[in-house]
């Protein structure tokens, strides 16, 4: 089920939105102990809302495409009366007061909050092999991990555990797990989602944004997330692949399925073209540099407590305060002087498609992993093709593209201009069409 | 190699180790495998990209409209 097949449903009342509700917290029931996508499930307050839903319905009150719908929240998005713990046992009884923005734009929108969604601790980390909530597992192979470090947002949507979810992106946070776990997420521009409420982990870097089963069931989330939209997209858009640096070391079978769909695309009347771009490898090197100094002067008063900080993520932190200010801010200066030289690529493409990840989902454990015969960190792995957009502040949709020999998996990225969403879902929908 | 790598590049390399032992805290010495390497890593890729900062250049503050 889509968000937009329950919505018609619900609206045709061939479906009441507490059997929906009902449904969907079966399935978490069911699932959840497997795949741990979820920290929190918040039923009762579910049915709840769900009554009083209902009851708007009966008296011809929808609020729209999300009426009814149930969704999970990333745990580091503060929901009033909820715990928010971040994936961090600091945090493991933190109860906020209020919602985070977001929350409470999804809220007005009509949509459920079922439940708590699982993550790399404090999202530092992109296996969601949490140390203190136990390990997100992927959906499509229990034994993989499903991306992070938004991944219980990722597992609980392809599990059926929730229609639409909330994540956070700082260095791909949102598209890893989306493309781990086969289905879609939009990191927005940057600040275009309101990030009030929500646990930082790089206040330059950090953005928020939904993650669904469709491309359109995201653009419905997204247009309850977003403040505005720029609509005008191209009949026939430009679309650029990358020459350099986004095809470089991806698994052959990752590079086959995305020009695959560049081909499809240029099929349906996009004008497809190969382009140079700048340094890619430069922005990393500097988002690197800031999210380190960024991440610590956040998580350093936490110190006292490093027992209760998983590993992987304290060795972070410990690097991160060893960066010196003078090289913060000259990364923010060089972030700047990259940003306006690749901006150039917007005179002669409308988007660019590429790889989200240049590996499949590695297993549950694993600390490197081989592309092409060659050894890699699984971090800098994983996050190599979608950093560079967090540093650019530009917008990037993760969707599937199809799967591997083992049927995982296989996700891209279209990437846009800052402000136009528009155009990427509007060639992502179409895309996903003739992809099925 | 230190030496070296710092005359080619024009700058100082930093003495990580030296600086993890004078932060406040300290950084615990059975950590510094985990911290030290990744650190000269980045270090050895961003002072080279430091000289290309224009004269006037100023900090990120938001991607550009397109």
């Amino acid at each position: 089920m889509t968000v937009e097949s329950a919505s018609a449903a619900l609206r045709a009342r061939r479906m009441s939105v507490r059997e929906l509700t009902q449904e969907t917290l079966a399935q978490i029931e069911s699932l959840n102990p497997r795949i741990n996508a979820l920290i929190t499930v918040t039923a009762e307050a579910a049915l709840d809302r769900a009554g009083e839903l209902d009851r708007e319905i009966a008296a011809g009150q929808i609020r729209g495409p999300l009426h009814g719908i149930p969704v999970v929240h990333k745990d580091c998005l503060y929901t009033a009366g909820v715990r928010t713990t971040g994936g961090s046992r600091i945090f493991a009884d933190f109860v906020p007061d209020r919602d985070a923005a977001a929350v409470a734009r999804l809220d007005r929108a009509g949509a459920i909050t079922v439940g708590k969604a699982g993550m790399h601790e404090l999202a530092y980390g992109v296996t969601s092999n949490n140390p203190h909530f136990g390990a997100v597992r992927n959906p499509w192979d229990t034994e993989r991990i499903p991306g992070g470090s938004s991944g219980g947002s990722a597992a609980a949507v392809a599990a059926g555990m929730a229609l639409g979810a909330t994540g956070t992106d700082t260095g791909g946070s949102i598209r890893i797990p989306a493309s781990f776990c086969g289905v879609v997420g939009l990191k927005p521009t940057y600040d275009r989602v309101d990030r009030t409420g929500v646990m930082p982990l790089a206040v330059t870097l950090d953005h928020v944004g939904p993650i669904a089963g469709t491309v359109r069931d995201v653009a419905l989330l997204f247009g309850a997330l977003a403040e505005g939209h720029a609509s005008g997209a191209e009949e026939k858009p430009r679309m650029g692949v990358p020459e350099n640096y986004f095809f470089d070391r991806v698994d052959s079978k990752v590079a086959e399925l995305v020009r695959a769909a560049a081909r499809k695309a240029e099929a349906l009347g996009a004008r497809v073209a190969p382009v140079r771009l700048p340094d890619a490898e430069a922005l990393n090197v500097v988002g690197r540099v800031i999210q380190l100094s960024e991440a610590s002067a956040i998580f350093e008063r936490y110190l006292a407590r490093r027992e209760d900080i998983g590993d992987d993520v304290l060795a972070l932190i410990e690097q991160g305060r060893l960066i010196p200010a003078t090289d913060y801010v000259n990364a923010q200066r060089l972030r700047r002087a990259l940003a306006r030289d690749f901006a150039k690529v917007w005179t002669e493409v409308d988007c660019l498609i590429a790889p989200v990840t240049p590996v499949l989902p590695p297993s549950i454990g694993e600390m490197s992993v081989t592309i092409n015969g060659a050894s890699e960190d699984v971090r800098i792995a994983c996050t190599r093709l979608a950093r560079p957009l967090n540093v650019l502040g530009w917008p990037a949709l993760a969707m599937p593209c199809g799967r591997s020999k083992s049927d995982l998996p296989i996700g891209m990225q279209l990437i846009g201009p800052p402000g136009r969403e528009d155009v990427l879902l509007r060639v992502g929908a179409a895309l996903e069409d003739a992809l099925k | 190699m230190y030496i070296d790598l710092a005359l080619y590049l024009h700058t100082n390399i930093s003495d990580w180790k030296a600086r993890a032992a004078a932060a406040n805290p300290p950084v615990p010495n059975e950590i510094l495998d985990q911290v030290i390497p990744p650190l000269e890593a980045l270090e050895a890729a961003f002072r080279p990209l430091q000289r290309e900062i224009p004269p006037d250049g100023l900090a990120w503050d938001g991607p550009d409209p397109a």
